[in-house]
């Protein structure tokens, strides 16, 4: 049946897409800085994102334009304060790729808990977090249409009550 | 009507209707049953509206903030609506000011009642939920104030207690919860993907019943305040499991049931553009709040917190920018978005078949996108709840933020739960969404175009859901 046949190649669709997309990505490391200045105010960090590389180390200066913040970077260990007028070094060395908040840790004013940056950390050019999410992503939408197809070949009703 | 192959198909072997529980029925039919549990949760209510005014002017250090737009948020997007539909209106106290006066009385049915005809009608013409999705837009246009100044929270609770009370001193019934809740819109829509159904049990029983008890009242009970009929009633849409209808029928007619969920996207009554367009409205805000607040881009957020002035000056920020934010909010919300899909859905039509009305094919299409809008709002909320928890637990203990340590915890230091695998929590909830997505949209293509042209008529909209589950993708791991 032509809707069996369809679910069929889908799956098959669905498991080789995400190989794909994963390979052709390119492979080009990213020129790393080793170290960033980062300003804190309320209620950012500027720069907002910064772009690292795996197993290198990175030392991040923090000082803030404006009130005391804290410094909590997810899955860093980091968790430092700074108030107005310091510099607070930080060094790290992160061990994997992915995407890691960078958290004001002191209440700072009404939009504190809103007050995030962005650490993202590249293995070989890429961000394996983010590859992983699409390639998860276009095989559970795959999948998911070889299973309907599956489930109500063509010829068979369809609908609702 | 008897029910087709497919939902046969998806409901659970063995479903148990809660209701043959005896004490669950004996609770529910208790006149007093919504009273009891409404006293509580208004109790809190007062709790949050006093602290927003009286307490500390610190979001996170007052319970108006942290217990509503913390933990309410996250149990009613994340539990509540996905897990047991509208249940939040079962204990919601907005309306029952309105429903004491309406029933001059806080449990006691009077016999000489008629809830039927008490008050005017609701105007034919407003009829369905725009009112609520403009009211829930105007409400997002000003987040950035309301989940951060508690003063903001008090006042937009009690203006909501007071619009309810005078809409039901004027209307008839819960016109309020059924036509204007800002809440009560997306609740609606997200209730269709919910795993929890109330229905009558036989519905040609209900036919035959002629007094209809569930809709005009009886002796013990009201008639359906949220205008419906478990007779006909086949989502869950407008259904505020007050449980009226179970105390009214004589039959015990009306089942309590968990079922598969988002069974309700492929019913076709009931659907219409108003629906549709709130799809897109709580899909893009999603994208919209996920940005705004747990974005990297400060300067998206100055704009949206209305009285906050930048160093930079008036010129480019205050007032300006503010109204900037909310052109786009309202523009992405009423207009791009919606716009690109009409595109999606031309081409499916295209690739489908024309002899379809393209209005039709944009609106069965839509309710695709429920479960996909709904995990949005879900990993949206995952990170307020893992990252913030401390905050609510500490105002357990200091709900004004006056320095009190009620019951030993409100020093409790801010520690996230696990930040490290937020980002994968969010995702294993987007790929549910998508999953179910994909899912009831190859189904809602072979019940627009029929079985032969689904798989066209499908593929431009599975295009859609994956921009739009890639964007949310990039947003959290990217």
């Amino acid at each position: 049946m032509a809707s069996t046949r369809n679910a069929r190649v889908l799956t098959l669709i669905a498991l080789i897409i995400p190989l794909l997309v994963a390979s052709v990505v390119p492979m080009s490391a990213r020129a790393q800085e080793d170290r960033v200045e980062v300003v804190a105010r309320q209620f950012e960090f500027d720069p907002g994102r910064i772009v690292a590389v795996a197993g290198e180390p990175l030392v991040l200066a923090f000082r803030t334009e404006d009130v005391t913040h804290g410094i909590f970077i997810d899955g860093q260990g980091v968790d430092v304060v700074v108030e107005p007028g310091q510099e607070v070094v930080v060094n790290i060395v992160p061990s994997s790729g992915g995407k890691f908040k960078i958290r004001c840790s002191v209440t700072c004013g009404p939009l504190h808990p809103f007050m995030v940056g962005e650490l993202v950390v590249e293995q070989r050019g890429i961000n394996p977090l983010f590859i992983g999410s699409l390639a998860s992503l276009l095989a559970v939408g795959i999948l998911s249409t070889a299973y309907v197809l599956r489930r109500h070949p063509s010829g068979t009703r369809g609908g609702e009550e | 009507m008897e029910k087709s192959r497919l939902l046969r198909r998806y409901e659970l072997p063995k479903r148990r209707d809660i209701l043959s529980i005896g004490w669950i029925r004996r609770l529910v039919t208790h006149r007093a049953f919504q009273f009891a549990i409404i006293l509580p949760n208004l109790f809190i209510f007062w709790l949050v509206i006093l602290a927003g005014f009286f307490g500390t002017p610190v979001g996170n250090m007052n319970i108006s903030i942290t217990f509503v737009w913390m933990l309410w948020w996250f149990a009613l997007i994340a539990i509540m609506v996905p897990f047991a539909a509208r249940i939040w209106c079962t204990v919601c106290p907005i309306p029952a000011f309105g429903d004491w006066i309406q029933r001059r009385g806080f449990i006691r049915k009077r016999s000489n009642q008629n809830s039927t005809t008490q008050g005017r009608p609701w105007p034919r013409k407003l009829r369905n939920i725009w009112l609520q999705s403009f009211g829930f837009l105007g409400i997002a246009t000003f987040s950035a104030l309301l989940v951060t100044r508690p003063v903001a929270t008090a006042i937009i609770l009690l203006s909501l207690i007071l619009v309810a009370t005078v809409l039901a001193v004027t209307y008839s019934r819960r016109a309020f919860c059924r036509y204007v809740c800002p809440v009560g819109g997306f609740l609606g829509l997200f209730s269709m993907f919910s795993s929890l159904e109330l229905r009558a049990k036989e519905k040609n029983l209900c036919k035959r019943h002629v007094s209809k008890d569930c809709v005009k009242g009886a002796d013990i009970s009201f008639g359906c305040p949220w205008f419906e009929y478990p007779g006909t009633m086949k989502r869950n849409n407008y259904c505020g499991l007050c449980f009226e209808c179970v105390k009214a029928c004589p039959f015990d007619n009306i089942s309590l049931k968990t079922r598969w969920f988002g069974k309700d996207l492929l019913v076709k009554e009931g659907r219409g553009i108003d629906e549709a367009w709130k799809v897109f409205i709580m899909l893009t805000l999603a994208v919209l709040y996920i940005v705004v607040m747990q974005g990297p881009w400060g300067f998206i957020r100055s704009w949206a917190n209305v009285f906050y002035v930048p160093p930079y000056g008036w010129a480019i920020s205050g007032v300006n920018s503010f109204l900037l934010y909310a052109g786009i909010f309202w523009g992405s919300t009423l207009l791009a978005i919606p716009g690109i899909f009409l595109g999606f859905t031309a081409l499916s039509r295209y690739l489908g078949g024309r002899d379809v009305k393209l209005r039709r094919v944009f609106i069965n299409l839509a309710y695709a996108a429920v479960p996909l809008a709904l995990t949005a709002w879900i990993a949206f909320s995952i990170p307020i709840i893992m990252v913030n928890w401390s905050y609510i637990v500490s105002t357990i203990s200091d709900p004004f933020g006056w320095g009190w340590n009620l019951l030993g915890i409100g020093d409790i230091a801010w520690q996230p739960f696990l930040p490290r695998w937020i980002p994968y929590v969010q995702m294993a909830v987007l790929n549910v969404g998508l999953a179910f997505s994909a899912y009831y949209g190859a189904l809602l293509a072979r019940q627009t175009f029929g079985p032969e042209r689904q798989l066209r008529a499908f593929l431009p909209l599975l295009a859609f859901l994956l921009l739009v589950a890639t964007a949310l993708a990039w947003l959290f791991t990217g």
